[in-house]
């Protein structure tokens, strides 16, 4: 039976992007983006090389209801013609969690309409279905400034966990090399555009696990090692800085496409009656060229089809927020007044 | 016109209901956490008990801070919430002249000094005449220096506010309110002129966060063989 089209408002607010937007559409989609505003504070993070939750907490506060205005404004909609309110109610930042919960709680109440309490997670984690309407189940890397993991999605709220790292994220490691390049925040991009042109075999930088099974990675060897090959060269040639980001880059690629490779061969083998299978490459590390032409090569080379979500709907954003919101107020799932936020809240 | 007040900015959670004639109804939980849960269902209840539904209210009243910072804000985004879904205006007032306000209802006529414990040896301060005008802006001051401000108000002042204990003032009265209270939030928030933005945070304190140091390696790129 297919689900009735619903309008969902999503809100977003667990680090330091706050979001509203509106989504319409049904499972399994693809579902419309009737409006999607972010409002980025990287410049308030800036000098701090990171993200200061206080910080955020306060930049959220000022912006959340403006953004849901707009939000609404941009769809032309009013709040009574939405479905529901679908907020992330964790993980990450309290501070900014509660902002957008209590902005999303004080909607819903006043307005009448159902609350849906998103994993943030799951927004990256079903954006593809939002996009391109990918079937469960299918195969998931999540690689975002704070969570990198490989899981089959089964359904919304049905999540195996193959794996992850046992340390820092992906995006974390990005950050902190283009901290001791001098790079900037965040260190994604800088990173990235300083890599074009290096030499990525200059520097013989670890891949930690790889030579062990399973489907676990991680970055904090890899950091400490790029820090002392920085720390250590006194006297850097003009491509120094270049050949560490793009030796750097290539080593997270090697390990992610491993672990990547690994894993499309146990879905292959558990989820038989997946006959196109699809990998999905979702969270903001996912924006990386390099990476991601990786990754489709090793997607190609098993047989998978790579979806990866546009750009701006792989770092967060709102729109993903409603979409999980729809599924999940599509299979009747709904959040209490007293919903509380959740600093941690895996998946699976 | 009937004002709904709300404040989880400190020590309780509370939710009032008043118009120009006074008070409807009111809700007061003392609480340390749990202000996020317990603020949307408590609204709920007191307007169900009040026989009143949300497009019966003309205003929205919250207390700003000072306080701890995340109780503030879960007021603040809530507040800021409703006045947008109901398109109502949104007021703003200080903890301090909630607590104020109390206290004066208790003790009429008298001088009053708010002092709420903001802890590493600190107090959010603001005091008030014998006239109800506030004598300084909201601070954030040592205890001694708050202590200082009491003294010099005179031996009939009135202390009000978590940190009155704190100080070394044996002699001075203090009074019962030392949380503010939703029902005084929506009186005051009443008296405003219509508010023409939303209420913003009034936090006294930085946020912890220290600036990026000097980087661990200097940037290679900056230095030059030659």
């Amino acid at each position: 039976m297919t689900q009735p089209s619903l309008t969902i408002l999503g809100i977003e607010s667990s680090c330091d992007e706050t979001a509203a937007a509106v989504v319409r559409g049904a499972a399994p989609g693809p579902g419309s983006i009737l409006s999607n505003i972010v409002a980025s504070q990287d410049d308030a993070h800036a000098i701090y090389g990171g993200v200061v939750p206080e910080i955020a907490a306060r930049a959220h506060v000022e912006r959340a209801d403006g953004l849901v205005a707009k939000a609404l404004a941009e769809a032309e909609l009013t709040l009574s013609e939405i479905d529901a309110v679908a907020v992330t109610a964790g993980p990450g930042l309290i501070g900014g969690v509660l902002v957008g919960l209590m902005t999303a709680k004080a909607l819903a109440l006043a307005a009448g309409k159902p609350l849906i309490a998103v994993n943030h997670l799951e927004g990256h984690a079903l954006t593809a279905r939002l996009t391109h309407g990918v079937a469960y189940p299918f195969l998931l890397l999540l690689v975002s400034g704070g969570h990198c993991q490989l899981l089959v999605v089964d359904g919304p709220g049905q999540y195996v966990r193959l794996g992850g790292t046992i340390d820092d994220a992906a995006g974390e490691a990005f950050d902190k090399t283009a901290k001791l390049l001098g790079l900037g925040f965040p260190g994604g991009p800088a990173v990235e555009r300083t890599a074009r042109g290096g030499n990525p075999r200059r520097f013989a930088f670890p891949r930690p696990l790889l030579d062990r099974p399973g489907f676990d990675v991680s970055f904090a060897g890899l950091k400490t090692a790029v820090r002392y090959t920085v720390q250590r060269e006194t006297a850097p040639d003009a491509s120094f800085a270049a050949d560490i980001a793009a030796s750097f880059q290539q080593a997270v690629a090697d390990i992610l496409t491993a672990r990547s490779k690994a894993a499309m061969r146990w879905f292959a083998a558990n989820r038989p009656d997946a006959h196109a299978p699809v990998f999905v490459v979702a969270g903001g590390v996912a924006a990386n060229a390099m990476l991601r032409g990786a990754l489709t090569a090793t997607a190609d080379g098993e047989g998978f089809a790579m979806v990866a979500p546009p750009l701006p709907l792989c770092t967060d954003n709102a729109a993903m927020i409603a979409w999980a919101g729809l599924e999940a107020f599509g299979l009747g799932r709904q959040a209490g007044l007293e919903v509380s936020a959740k600093a941690r809240w895996p998946l699976a | 016109m009937i004002c709904l007040g709300l404040d989880t900015a400190l020590g309780a959670c509370s939710a009032a209901l008043a118009d120009e004639t006074g008070l409807i109804a009111r809700r007061f939980e003392p609480m340390a956490i749990g202000h996020a849960e317990a603020v949307a269902p408590m609204t709920e209840a007191l307007l169900k008990e009040a026989g009143l539904t949300f497009v019966d209210l003309g205003r929205i009243a919250v207390t700003t801070g000072p306080g701890t910072f995340t109780g503030q804000r879960i007021g603040l985004a809530f507040a800021r919430g409703l006045a947008l879904a109901l398109k109502i205006p949104c007021a703003g007032v200080t903890t301090l002249e909630a607590i104020a306000a109390a206290a004066r209802a208790e003790h009429p006529g008298r001088p009053v000094l708010v002092t709420s414990d903001a802890k590493r040896g600190e107090a959010y301060v603001q005091a008030f005449g014998a006239d109800c005008v506030a004598l300084n802006e909201p601070a954030l001051v040592t205890y001694e220096a708050a202590t200082e401000m009491a003294r010099t108000l005179g031996d009939d002042a009135v202390l009000a506010g978590t940190a009155s204990a704190l100080l070394n003032l044996p002699g001075l009265t203090v009074a019962a309110a030392d949380q503010p209270d939703a029902a005084v939030v929506a009186r005051l928030g009443l008296a405003q002129p219509v508010p023409d933005h939303p209420p913003h945070p009034l936090y006294l304190r930085a946020p912890d966060a220290k600036v990026a140091g000097p980087l661990k390696a200097p940037p290679p790129q900056r230095r030059d063989r030659t």
